[in-house]
Formats: structure tokens, C-alpha cells, sequence
């Protein structure tokens, strides 16, 4: 049930008229459709609506979020009473008024563009695509066991239409496919491991064809087997290493999109996902050597975290987090843009109409140099190439992070000569953008889900980059 | 009225299913968010929702619609499994149970909270007021307070009804680059919970410690109630069904009745636990939820189930529905015979651990996962608190983790935050031998 302009332009001027220095409304509407397969064999279909409007205001310097499933004029009102009340309450214990910045607003509507509909592909065929990944996979090892495949396929349309006090009035429409699916491998010895990854963009089913995730899945598990068989541990120590895309994007959405993240920066996450290592006295000093730049940009076609304007209306663009190993952008919403006398640089999302919108990231990539892969091995006498990843966190201040490799190879004189079992590599955030001397030249993307807020928000990501060389890094 | 709509939703279903479910639920929530000392945002939820699950012929179709017009999505839905008719029955096939009885109620309610969700001003001062006693920096953290009701019907005849209030929150407290934090949960309002955790994170962030150099490696730890309680979160989402099935547990390697933890480690699911909030006398497939080991003295009792992932194993469901996955419902660790003071004491050289985060597997068969310490991390040495660490890595494998299980305090904290999903009353516990890491 979509919801009319008319009744969202009503809500907000109901807002000015009860006295709220300003207001937004956001229809927003999240459907899904999943099946779920284990071993080929089918567990289920899953098929998701959450669709309602939420409502921001701002009274005298106190901020309020209230969110309704239910769309007729009057559950909308109390609804938006209950934001003004709960405001207005909260300004009794606002020692510091939340303030807006003053940005452009404007009317637009866009959408992203499906060359092959979901719909025409019937279910059967889709069916059918899922469980020969499973016949595939089951005969793919020689000598370990393929014990599990787990598979999850999901088609998914977010639709929004928002307005705010201050003229903007967007619409946007962006469908997205995703595959999920975790390995699970017994070696000879009866050990096990597993590897998940999943793909994710938006548009149709296009994405699936270009994903080729028949051959990538049977490559996974020839990748687990001879982790259980053939890699041998290394001993500790310092090594150069050339850290794959996926390492390398999953690393700078870690620790150069958040640690970016203003309201990090300011504070308002201390509790749950914590702050930065960078204070924001800390822009525009350096972070990395030269070699080094972070962007995040939403604008990018076909991204999973596609948008052209932000939840509270602001333009997107790419935005320079780190330029040549300078901090050089924070991620900014009004509020925060407010509070560091900035413009806001459109990077307030919301996961669906239950959510505020907060400060995130949507698709962030190590800027690529002009390095093949071949090069950046063949400059390296004694080192690793940490191709993917399984295990990784990072501390509530962004500084020290962990990377566990999968697929990971030695590196002797130039050339790959065996893989390497589980190389641990823990290191600070400013050690490892130092000691990057060399940039790949291919842009290769990874898609997830990024956790953030109170109550907890997913929301479509990418992030990614080109391989990259570090040198004398700690392997554990 | 959302009786009615129950009822409008499952006969509806009825038409073109073999068995079907519906949970509609309707919930008033509140919650504050603080941040810098002050509310960064107030936030009320009041809708109702609704989830269906459907068995045509063997497919199963579960579906959660939180929307205005759930009648409408219900037909839309109805007429997709039409075309889904082509596909194979599912794995988990298996009809929903008899139900042992034809109505459940489980009400859990307390006025207090009720009254407190209409008084925003009330709840804010809740947290607010007692952190003015303490000589800290500022602080951050939420309150979150509100009430469930839902219905469930089956058509097996089942009518389950479930009333519950709840309340939770969570501080971290700062003093220059010291912090501490501390969580809570309950179905009732409580003081001293919150005096406890306001007591706890104010404490942390002020000790009077010097910052030491760490030697990594393995070491003694003691993990506090906020650290074990999202290690016993992963363990008990281990031990369902489904997570064994799609290879995201380390438990695939064993079976009940063996030996996996120090004979001191005993973890129990707790639905009918009142006190914590997600207590309830039924589960959603209409099966009476009973209070069972999952680990206990060591060995491995209960896989958690459902009918359907029973009925695979050639076992008898424990009352976890989940229509499609099992899960837990309140979780406990049973407490030791120590104090706090006294555990601390009998430690020579370890680390009392009070806070953690992020915490990954490098592989779900193995158990292999790291976490990172946060907060206060306070250095043991001949039984003296004797000096503070930053964000130090427990690396390590969860067998070995609960079989290193040396001792567990008398007293114990019902903990849900950020981090811990499931409502969680555990105690602190001393653990030998764990592998430290540090990233520099």
C-alpha cells in the first residue's frame, strides 16, 4: 500500500503547526522474497513487507523519531504527536540544542534501472539455478567432504518517497538481488572449515549471470579442501604482504569509512558501536603514505548501496575520506555537519521506516593505482598474499584490527609458491596505510550488510578496491 | 482486536493450506538514546505485526509483514504459492503438532512500566539522575522500555496469548581515555538493576589505575558478565538445529551426552523464566516451552529444536519454534561458589576482562574466533588489581575456551545490550589458559 504525497506533506505541516522547528516524513517500503536451500534440498520461501512512514522532528533543539505501520491521516497524527512530545520532553535535558545545517533541497525522483526483470526468469529456473550450485559443489573436492551447502537467494524493492519542512521531496525505487552461501568442508583428518561470502547489487538478474557463482563456488571449495590438505602455517614474523580486494575493501570500511563517520567523531555511538581514533582537530592530517585514498561514493550504478539523495534529502556524491593519505572528508548528516560548521555530505540512511536516519557508509573503495597483480608480487622476496578472509574485527576506536586469511599464499622471491594455513595479521590502522607502497590497478567490489544505530540498522554496502602491498607487516 | 485479525488471517490461510500459523503482534516501544550526557534521540514504535507460515503440500512459506494492509499481503502471498507449487516439498516437511491444549496464556506484566512509557520526562531521569553522583566525563547508553501482545493460532486448534513488558538499557561511562559500561534486562522495573549498572560503568571508568604493558599470549581471565554472556549468546545459537545443519557450529562434531566443557560449566534455557523478557509458556508451533539444560557439568543435553528439525533427527521437539528455525528463549549459566573478590584474589598473574565487541569466527566447524576487549581491562597481578590495558583480543577456540572453565561467581547479571541478543543471566567466570592478542 503506497502511500500519497498529499498525506506526508500533511503530516509535516501538521508538525510546523504544533511547533516543530522541522519535520520529515518518509514513506518507506521494504519487500523481499527469499528461498532457502540446504544441500539442493529446499527449506523454504521467505516473503517480507515492512512498509510504513517515519517521522522526524526537531523541537527546540531535541531530536525525535516515532514510526507507524499504520498509514491514515489520524494514526499518522498521533504518531507525530508522540515525536513532538517525546521532543519536546527531551529538551528539558539538552544541555547542547541538536542543530541542522542549511543545504539545498530540492524535488527529484530516480530509479535504478532492471535489464532483466526478476519476473521473467520463472521459479522453476531459479529453483533449478540453486540446487546445481549444490550438485556442482558436492562433486568439486577430491579428497575432503563436502558436508554443507547453504544457500539463501533473495530479490528485494526498497521504495521511498520523502519530504521535509524545508522543500525537499524525493522518490526513489532500487531493486536488489542478493546470493548468500556458507561451505562447510571435512578434511581427511577430520577437520573442518567453512567459507561464506555473499553477492549482492542492485538491479536484476543481470547480476546473476555476471557473478558466474556456478564456477566461483565450486572454486570455494576446491579453496577450503586444500586449506584442510595442503597449507602449511608459516612461522611469525614480519612479512611483506599483498593483501587481496577483498581484504583490502572489508579494511578500509573498517577502519577509514567508520572511523570517518562524524557522529562517531562527535560521540552519539560511545555506547554502542563506539567512537574514532580520529578527533575532529585530526582532518586534514596524515593517516597513510601517498599511495593512499578512500572514497566512498553512493553514486555508483548498480552498487548495493545505490542512492542519489540521502534520507533527509541532501544530494550524494563521492566523498574523498582519505586523499593521498591525508583525512580528508568526514561522513557527515545535517546534525553533524552542523556541529563542525560543514556541509552535509548526504550520508544519513535509515534501513526502513522503523529507523532514523544516521550517519553510514554506502559503497567504499581503496582508490586504484597502476600495479598489476604479477607486479605486485614479483616485488616481493619474502612475503604473503592474503587473497581472502574469514575472521576479522576491529576495536571501538577503529586503531587495532585483526584479519584471519582463508585463501592465503606464500610469496618467495618473486613468486607464489604454497599456501599458507589461517596467516593472522593484526595491526594498527595507521601501520598498515604507512607501510602501503604499491597499488593495484583493478577495482573489484564486495558486497554486505553494515550493522550500526539504536535499535541496530543493516544497511546494503559495498566496499572494495585493488590488491595492495604492505610492507613488514606482523604475521601471527 | 488482533484476536480478530488472527482469525481473519488464519482462515484465510486455511483455504489454501494443508497447515498454517499466524503470530499477529502488536507492540509500544520507547526508547532514549543518550550520547555526550544528554538525549541524542527519542524514539516510540506503535504498530502491529504479523507472521505467517504456510505448509502447501510439503513447501513451506514463512512471512513477515509489517505493514498497513496485512489481509492484502496475505492474498498476494497466498497467490504466489500457486506458482511455487513446482517446487519439491521442503526438508524440514513435517505437520504442525497437536497442541497438548487449546489455549496458553503467558502474562507477564508489570504496571509500572506501562505507566513509565507515558512519561517520557520519568524515563529519561531515570539513567540521568543517578550519574550525576559519580565523578565522570560524560556518558552514553540507552533505556528502552515498552510492551508486546501477541496472539498465535494455528490450525491445529492452538491459541496462545502472550503479554509481556519489558525493560533494558546499557551505559558506558568516560573519565579521560578510561570507560567503562554495563547492561541490564528485565520484565519488571527495577532500581537496583539500573543502580547497578549505572554503579558498574561509573566504577569501571574511574579506576584509579595505571595504564601497564601486556605481554600477550595465554593468560588466566576472568570475563565479566557483559564478555561471557555474548560468548554464551554465540554457544547457545550453536546449538540449535539449523545452525548445525547449514555448517555455522562447532557442535556438527559432537553428540548429546558427550563431554564438551568443564564439568563447572552448566547452561540452561530459561522460557519460563518471568524475569527475563523473552519468558513464554508456548512456543509459535503451539508446544509447551519447558526450562532445559543445554549444557550441563560439561556435557552436551539438548540440541534445540522444533517440530520440523526434530522430526529430521528422530527427536522430540524442546519447544524452540521458530517455524523454520529453533532458537533460544532466555539463557542462564549456573552460578559457582566464588565472590568476585575472592576470585580475583586466588588469581597470581591474569585479566579481568569487563567489556567486549566484534566478535568473529574464523571457522564455525572448529570453533576458531577472536573478540576485542573494550572498556576496562584490568591486569591481575598476586591477586591485586594492579593496572589497566587497551582493547586487548581474546583469539581463541570455543571448545577449549568452556573446557578451560576453572570457576564462576556466586552473584550473576541478567545482561542484553548491542552485543548480546538473547536476554542472558550469567556470573563472571575465570577461565585458564586463554590466548591474549595484542595488535601491535
Amino acid at each position: 500500500m503506497k502511500i500519497d504525497k498529499e498525506t506526508l506533506y500533511y503530516i509535516i505541516d501538521k508538525a510546523r503547526e504544533k511547533g516543530a522547528d522541522y519535520a520529515e516524513a518518509r514513506f518507506h517500503s521494504n519487500k523481499s522474497s527469499t528461498i532457502l536451500l540446504r544441500n539442493g534440498n529446499i527449506i523454504g520461501v521467505g516473503m517480507d513487507v515492512t512498509e510504513g512512514v517515519g517521522i522526524r522532528v526537531l523541537v527546540s533543539g531535541s531530536l525525535a523519531f516515532s514510526a507507524t505501520n499504520n498509514l491514515d491521516k489520524e494514526s499518522l497524527e498521533r504518531t507525530l504527536d508522540k515525536a513532538i512530545s517525546a521532543a519536546r520532553a527531551g529538551s528539558h535535558y539538552n544541555k547542547k540544542p541538536i542543530l541542522f545545517s542549511n543545504e539545498k533541497m530540492e524535488k527529484a525522483s530516480y530509479s535504478v534501472e532492471v535489464k532483466k526483470d526478476p519476473k521473467e526468469r520463472s521459479f522453476e529456473e531459479k529453483i533449478g539455478y540453486l540446487k546445481e550450485l549444490w550438485k556442482q559443489v558436492s562433486s568439486s573436492t577430491n579428497k575432503a567432504k563436502v558436508q554443507a551447502l547453504f544457500t539463501m537467494y533473495s530479490e528485494t524493492i526498497e521504495e521511498k518517497s520523502y519530504v521535509n519542512t524545508e522543500g525537499a521531496e524525493i522518490e526513489s525505487h532500487v531493486p536488489r538481488i542478493k546470493l548468500f552461501y556458507n561451505i562447510a568442508v571435512q578434511g581427511t583428518n577430520g577437520e573442518g572449515a567453512n567459507r561464506w561470502y555473499e553477492y549482492a547489487a542492485s538491479g536484476g538478474l543481470e547480476l546473476l549471470e555476471e557473478w558466474n557463482v556456478e564456477e566461483v563456488i565450486v572454486e570455494e571449495a576446491r579453496i577450503l579442501e586444500k586449506v584442510l590438505e595442503e597449507a602449511k602455517r608459516v612461522p611469525q614474523g614480519k612479512y611483506d604482504v599483498v593483501l587481496g580486494t577483498e581484504v583490502v575493501g572489508l579494511m578500509v570500511h573498517e577502519s577509514c569509512g567508520h572511523p570517518t563517520e562524524a557522529d562517531r567523531i562527535l560521540g552519539r555511538e560511545a555506547a554502542q558501536a563506539g567512537e574514532s581514533f580520529i578527533t575532529k582537530e585530526m582532518i586534514h592530517t596524515r593517516i597513510g603514505s601517498e599511495h593512499v585514498t578512500v572514497i566512498d561514493d553512493p553514486t555508483i550504478p548498480r552498487s548495493n548501496g545505490y542512492y542519489l539523495f540521502d534520507d533527509e534529502g541532501v544530494k550524494a556524491r563521492p566523498r574523498y575520506l582519505y586523499n593521498e593519505g591525508i583525512i580528508n572528508e568526514f561522513l557527515n548528516n545535517r546534525a553533524t555537519a552542523a556541529e563542525l560548521n560543514v556541509k552535509s555530505n548526504a550520508a544519513a540512511r535509515a534501513m526502513d521506516y522503523n529507523s532514523e536516519p544516521i550517519v553510514r557508509m554506502a559503497n567504499t573503495y581503496f582508490k586504484p593505482g597502476e600495479y598489476t597483480l604479477e607486479e605486485l608480487i614479483e616485488d616481493v622476496k619474502d612475503g604473503l598474499y592474503v587473497k581472502s578472509y574469514m575472521e576479522w574485527n576491529i576495536d571501538d576506536k577503529r586503531w587495532g584490527q585483526r584479519y584471519v586469511g582463508l585463501e592465503a599464499y606464500r610469496i618467495e622471491h618473486g613468486k607464489i609458491t604454497y599456501m599458507v594455513k589461517n596467516p593472522i595479521l593484526e595491526f594498527t590502522t595507521k601501520e598498515v596505510y604507512t607501510n602501503t607502497d604499491a597499488v593495484g590497478k583493478n577495482l573489484e567490489f564486495h558486497a554486505g550488510v553494515c550493522g550500526k544505530g539504536e535499535p541496530g540498522q543493516g544497511v546494503p554496502v559495498w566496499f572494495g578496491g585493488p590488491e595492495i602491498r604492505v610492507r613488514k607487516m606482523r604475521m601471527k | 482486536m488482533i484476536r480478530e485479525t488472527a482469525e481473519k488471517i488464519l482462515n484465510e490461510l486455511t483455504r489454501k493450506s494443508d497447515d498454517a500459523a499466524v503470530k499477529v503482534t502488536n507492540v509500544g516501544i520507547s526508547m532514549i538514546k543518550y550520547a555526550n550526557s544528554q538525549p541524542s534521540v527519542i524514539q516510540n514504535w506503535t504498530k502491529t505485526t504479523i507472521t505467517l507460515y504456510i505448509n502447501r503440500e510439503g513447501r513451506i512459506y514463512v512471512t513477515d509483514i509489517d505493514s498497513a494492509s496485512p489481509i492484502d499481503n496475505t492474498r498476494d502471498l497466498l497467490e504466489k504459492t500457486e506458482t511455487y507449487r513446482i517446487m519439491e516439498p521442503s526438508m524440514y516437511n513435517a505437520p504442525l503438532p497437536q497442541p497438548e491444549t487449546t489455549e496458553a496464556k503467558s502474562i507477564v506484566i508489570d504496571k509500572k512500566i506501562i505507566e513509565l512509557t507515558q512519561d517520557l520526562d520519568k524515563i529519561m531521569g531515570v539513567v540521568y539522575q543517578p550519574t550525576q553522583n559519580y565523578d565522570i566525563d560524560r556518558f552514553a547508553g540507552k533505556i528502552e522500555l515498552g510492551q508486546t501482545h501477541s496472539i498465535i493460532m494455528t490450525s491445529k486448534g492452538f491459541v496462545g496469548e502472550e503479554k509481556t513488558t519489558f525493560i533494558d538499557g546499557y551505559i558506558r561511562a568516560f573519565k579521560g581515555e578510561r570507560s567503562g559500561q554495563w547492561a541490564f534486562t528485565s520484565t519488571s522495573y527495577n532500581e537496583e538493576l539500573i543502580k547497578t549498572m549505572v554503579e558498574r560503568a561509573c566504577d569501571y571508568a574511574t579506576l584509579k589505575l595505571p595504564y601497564v604493558k601486556l605481554d600477550p599470549g595465554k593468560t588466566s581471565v576472568i570475563l565479566s558478565p557483559m564478555v561471557f554472556s555474548n560468548l554464551i549468546d554465540y554457544i547457545a545459537d550453536m546449538s540449535t538445529a539449523t545452525s548445525i545443519d547449514m555448517g555455522f557450529s562447532f557442535l556438527l562434531k559432537y553428540n548429546k551426552g558427550q563431554k564438551i566443557a568443564s564439568e563447572k560449566l552448566s547452561l540452561y534455557d530459561i522460557p519460563l523464566d518471568k524475569e527475563m523478557p523473552y519468558t513464554t509458556t508456548f512456543d509459535d508451533e503451539g508446544i509447551k516451552t519447558y526450562n532445559k539444560p543445554i549444557i550441563e557439568n560439561g556435557v552436551l543435553k539438548t540440541i534445540l529444536h522444533n517440530t520440523k528439525t526434530a522430526v529430521r533427527r528422530n527427536e522430540k521437539t524442546t519447544g524452540n519454534a521458530g517455524w523454520l528455525s529453533p532458537h533460544p528463549w532466555n539463557l542462564e549459566v549456573k552460578e559457582g561458589e566464588q565472590k568476585l573478590d575472592e576470585m580475583i584474589k586466588e588469581t597470581k598473574n591474569g585479566i579481568l576482562i569487563t567489556n567486549n565487541w566484534y566478535t568473529r569466527l574464523q571457522n564455525y566447524i572448529e570453533g576458531d574466533f577472536s573478540t576485542v576487549g573494550r572498556d576496562a581491562i584490568i591486569i591481575i597481578k598476586n591477586g591485586e588489581l594492579a593496572g589497566l590495558v587497551h582493547r586487548i583480543r581474546i583469539a581463541d577456540k570455543f571448545p577449549k575456551l568452556i573446557n578451560n572453565i576453572e570457576e564462576l561467581t556466586r552473584e550473576k547479571y541478567p545482561i542484553q545490550w548491542w552485543e548480546v541478543d538473547t536476554p542472558v543471566r550469567v556470573p563472571f567466570v575465570k577461565i585458564k589458559e586463554a590466548n591474549v592478542t595484542l595488535p601491535e
